[in-house]
């Protein structure tokens, strides 16, 4: 039985007047089983690049080969999975007919075999990737299904508005962890993919790197222990939500993807968890009250969808309050986890920013942006995207943020910290006050 | 600790009132019906107001009296302040009084020494307060002050935790020790005074009057300053929560402004003081004749 804990992060007092509330959710599952035990199962589907591309370098199809072998020998007995090969159309590579087939050694190995025989040629329409692998899914009766999905191209052959169909049909039935391999691939694209999936997104620039990153993949999907769970949100009569994201292992806005649960509160949807912490930043603007008045300006828990005869659970209980003050000293303090996801969240969006108005063409804006990242990675101890930064922009003084751009910038550079910049950093703990 | 049943949300009218004391409909925090409360047992009294800008009074007080039999006669008074930033203070300051109060009262009819069962009650505070904690919300766990005054005839022992206060205030021409307060605030301020700072300079830091300690779940292993003294003439022991000291604070001043024949009268004066000068807090004031004699006001 996996139970949610939730810990809540802010200063809960305002200015006469305020009426914006910000805190910071700490989310933390327990109790997850390890083991295939899980109840309703769990399904992979993984999806590999077959495109003509991935024979350039030749490596490229080699090692995504071993690494889906990788991968299938991470699945637990019981698991049911399945491989499917993309180019510009999708085919089931196995098992030999429509469906998902439950892991053993002897489907693991006819699998691999399967693998083996994969050769590369046509084009990439992603969105006809996605689509099989729900139809697979759609056999299957587990609870937690998991698509890793590897390309290494742009998805040409279809068109944006059929991936953006494609993504919302499929969205809440699975969640799916997006890799692109080489530097032909759109980092937005996979990105958009993987936030609309609930998944993680990431480089690997040596294809020689696949095979480690698949089977930590896989196996971090086999140890997710309760699928579909949401975050729900209550707020008061005429508040209105601003913002709820996913900060912390990775910048995901869910805003848009609040499903209203009469009376006024709202799920978002969070994927699958295993044993694990998150952390969400939630802004809320309440109807301001008072001074010495007190408010809950929300309440969240977590919400497990029911299986066969169990009732959905509402787990974990925290409390977003307002308390209006005059006093100054208490409304102006800045709560450090607020302050923190703040920092991180303009960091990531500065990073972005900053390459897109580099690649735009746009020199002033990027320089700007990027050596505002700069400042910010420095400040708040982002060694290592600071470091990736460095490798865009020549940093003349880091405190300030003064860089200039680099005229020469390796295109995997640039991807990498494009790709990494939703990662984030969770705040130092607080030292605990226990007696 | 909620209003009785059929009343609505202070705020929108609503009848969805939740178990947390908070509104369903529109979130307000509900009164929890001890926005004003007097008692008057004769020896001893006490005043317990919201305040002017509070939403609810998260003060509260608890005392009782022990005459005849074989102990002289006593009288024992707690105060708490429940801690705004902490969830549901008004549960912890009124668990805290009742208990410590239970406590004290056993200890004086069993004539047990007043400093260790004012060391007792305050262990029992805080366990009854800590059970109030709930795990799945930490940090915000249930907590208050606390001070305690156990009178006799000839001693008057204190107990404290954090900010609230107990003064000795010596009558008129009396050849008792003069006015004085009795407690030393935990705070951050009062801490750096200790260490050399002066007030101005101590005053002026960042969260200066923020608790250094506290009863509640998360308040660590902690124990009460406790005093005892002997007056040597007749005069009053007052125990307070900040919403008054922190408008007369000096223990000269409040026996200027406070009405001579104690009583009830005096303690629902100090009480308006406090008001008219803001009232920004709950106000607490309990009054204690010294020496506590029946039928002898002093």
């Amino acid at each position: 039985m996996t139970d949610f804990s939730v810990e809540v992060y802010q200063n809960e007092y305002l200015a006469a007047g305020s009426a914006e509330v910000n805190a910071i959710i700490t989310v933390t599952a327990t109790g997850a089983p390890t083991g295939p035990s899980v109840s309703g199962g769990a399904a992979e589907v993984i999806i590999v690049d077959c495109s003509g591309s991935m024979h350039v370098p030749r490596t490229k199809l080699v090692s995504a080969k071993q690494a889906t072998a990788a991968a299938i020998d991470t699945l637990r007995d019981g698991v049911e999975f399945a491989v499917v090969a993309g180019t510009d159309e999708s085919r089931l590579v196995y098992p030999y007919q429509h469906g998902m087939v439950v892991s053993s050694p002897q489907t693991r190995a006819e699998a691999k075999e399967a693998v083996k025989k994969l050769a590369a040629n046509g084009g990439t329409a992603i969105g006809k990737w996605l689509k099989l692998a729900d139809s697979l899914f759609a056999t299957s009766a587990a609870s937690m299904r998991h698509a890793i999905l590897l390309t290494d191209g742009q998805n040409m052959h279809e068109t944006p508005r059929q991936l953006a169909r494609t993504l919302q049909e499929v969205q809440g039935h699975f969640v799916c962890d997006c890799r692109g391999v080489g530097t032909d691939w759109e980092v937005k694209e996979l990105r958009t993919i993987a936030d609309a999936l609930l998944g993680t997104v990431d480089i690997v620039a040596e294809p020689e790197g696949l095979e480690a990153d698949f089977r930590a993949m896989a196996a971090s999907a086999m140890d997710k222990a309760v699928a579909d769970v949401a975050l729900r949100l209550w707020t008061p009569m005429g508040a209105t939500v601003k913002f709820v994201k996913q900060v912390e292992p990775t910048l995901t806005d869910l805003t848009a993807r609040r499903v209203e649960v009469p009376p006024r509160s709202g799920d978002y949807p969070t994927g699958s968890w295993g044993s694990e912490t998150r952390d969400y930043h939630v802004c809320v603007q309440v109807p301001a009250a008072a001074t010495g008045e007190k408010m809950l300006a929300g309440r969240v828990s977590l919400v497990v969808p029911g299986t066969a005869g169990v009732e959905e659970q509402v787990l974990g209980k925290g409390r977003i309050l307002a308390v209006w003050t005059e006093d100054t000293a208490l409304s102006t303090r800045i709560n450090r986890e607020v302050a923190h996801y703040t920092g991180q969240a303009e960091l990531a969006s500065a990073i972005q920013e900053g390459l897109e108005a580099r690649k735009a063409g746009d020199v002033e804006t990027a320089t700007a942006k990027l050596g505002r990242a700069v400042q910010l990675a420095t400040e708040t101890g982002h060694t290592d995207t600071a470091k990736l930064l460095s490798k865009v922009v020549d940093v003349e003084d880091a405190r300030t943020g003064t860089v200039r751009l680099k005229r020469k910038v390796e295109t995997v550079d640039e991807m990498t910290l494009d790709t990494r910049s939703s990662k984030t950093m969770r705040v130092r703990k607080k030292q605990s006050t226990e007696g | 600790m909620l209003k009785p049943a059929g009343d609505g949300c202070v705020a929108c009218g609503g009848e969805n009132i939740g178990a947390e004391g908070f509104c369903e409909d529109c979130g307000r925090a509900q009164p929890s019906g001890r926005d004003r409360m007097e008692c008057d047992l004769g020896l001893v009294v006490g005043v317990s107001d919201k305040g002017n800008r509070r939403a609810r009074n998260e003060d509260s007080m608890a005392f009782g009296t022990v005459l005849g039999g074989d102990a002289p006669p006593t009288v024992v008074a707690v105060v708490c302040d429940g801690v705004a930033t902490s969830d549901r203070a008004d549960s912890a300051s009124q668990r805290a009084v009742d208990e410590a109060t239970s406590v004290l009262l056993d200890a004086v009819l069993e004539n047990r020494d007043p400093a260790a069962a004012t060391k007792a009650a305050v262990a029992q505070a805080i366990s009854v307060v800590a059970q109030l904690a709930d795990p799945n919300v930490p940090g915000t766990a249930p907590s208050c002050t606390f001070v305690s005054a156990v009178v006799t005839p000839t001693e008057v022992t204190v107990g404290s935790v954090g900010d609230s206060r107990v003064y000795w205030l010596a009558a008129p021409d009396s050849e008792a020790m003069s006015s004085r307060m009795l407690t030393v605030d935990d705070t951050v301020a009062a801490e750096l005074m200790a260490e050399g700072l002066s007030e101005e300079e101590a005053n002026a830091v960042y969260q200066a009057h923020a608790l250094s300690k506290w009863i509640g779940a998360d308040a660590g292993e902690i124990e009460p300053r406790v005093v005892t003294v002997s007056p040597g003439g007749p005069g009053h022991v007052l125990l307070c929560s900040d919403g008054l000291w922190n408008y007369v604070p000096d223990a000269a001043a409040l026996t200027e402004v406070m009405p001579a024949e104690g009583g009830m009268t005096a303690a629902t004066e100090l009480t308006a003081l406090a008001l008219k000068l803001g009232g920004h807090d709950n106000i607490t004031t309990v009054l204690v004749p010294f020496p506590p004699t029946e039928g002898e006001k002093p």
